[in-house]
């Protein structure tokens, strides 16, 4: 198989991967602030959160 | 219909299309190194060309979603089409960037260079500035609803790289095959033919993949906002 082949055979699935695991990382970082914040509301306002809705 | 189950059906249809379109790239994939004949002239190299136009399809397709989302916004003003546009932007750069990548490997073996200023390739890369801008612009703005719609305007504005990529090989002398529309460039065989259509399916199948995706950041981001903006309340 040509080299310049296997390069854009590569090229398909190296793009999209960094693509995905760059919204994977920002997602758990976003989860990870969200839970932050929930625990800080929680902790001034006990009881005061309907988590499911936010 | 609370978030949390909002969610819950949110992931269930993102993993039945991850399966969805890994399944059809898979079968594209066994079609272009199996089922697909070998060119003539270029040999192997030419199976190049059916990741390089399946990924160009969708980062036009993902620059026009952009567009109609900044319509949408513009007229509606809702939050939810600015992150579409959004959305699409980040996805539409990443194929258009693989079309960029793969034309001038094919170009390398055929062309003999890897880059040269035609229209077809100059637009390409022009295009390919403008969006990263759009992303780097939308970054310097600080006020989200002024970020909305400058954005808007500018993805609406941007799309015109879309018609004029597509059609820079026509209106203008280039070294660019023009298979598609029955140039005489490049002939392709019905199994070429059938293999291009299954790698478009494949490639479309992932675009819409990623973008749910990449959307779920951007309600995870609002879920976020909402958050501190009633601590903040509070």
């Amino acid at each position: 198989m040509p080299d310049h082949l296997i390069a854009a055979y590569a090229v398909l699935w190296v793009l999209p991967f960094i693509l995905i695991a760059t919204i994977w990382v920002r997602q758990r970082r976003l989860e990870r602030q969200i839970e932050h914040e929930l625990a800080r509301m929680d902790a001034a306002h006990p009881a005061h959160l309907d988590h499911d809705n936010l | 219909m609370s978030e949390r189950d909002r969610n819950r059906n949110g992931i269930g249809l993102g993993l039945a299309l991850t399966a969805l379109s890994g399944l059809t790239m898979l079968t594209a994939i066994v079609m272009v190194f199996r089922y697909a004949p070998r060119e003539a002239t270029m040999g192997d190299v030419q199976r190049i060309f059916y990741f390089h136009v399946s990924s160009a399809w969708v980062g036009f397709l993902a620059f026009l979603i952009t567009a109609l989302g900044g319509l949408l916004y513009l007229i509606k003003g809702q939050r939810r089409w600015d992150a579409l546009a959004l959305s699409s932007v980040e996805v539409g750069l990443t194929f258009i960037t693989m079309a960029v990548v793969t034309g001038s490997l094919w170009a390398g073996a055929a062309w003999g260079t890897y880059w040269t200023w035609e229209p077809r390739l100059t637009i390409s890369a022009i295009q390919l500035m403008i969006y990263v801008a759009y992303l780097m612009l939308r970054r310097a703005l600080d006020n989200p609803e002024m970020r909305a719609r400058f954005a808007a305007a500018y993805g609406i504005v941007a799309s015109v790289t879309v018609p004029l990529s597509w059609f820079a090989i026509r209106w203008w002398r280039t070294i660019h095959p023009d298979v598609l529309t029955g140039g005489e460039s490049m002939a392709i065989t019905p199994r070429m033919l059938h293999t291009l259509l299954v790698s478009l399916a494949a490639f479309s199948l992932l675009y819409v993949t990623l973008l749910l995706a990449r959307l779920r950041l951007e309600r995870a981001r609002d879920a976020l906002d909402a958050v501190r903006r009633r601590f903040g309340a509070d």
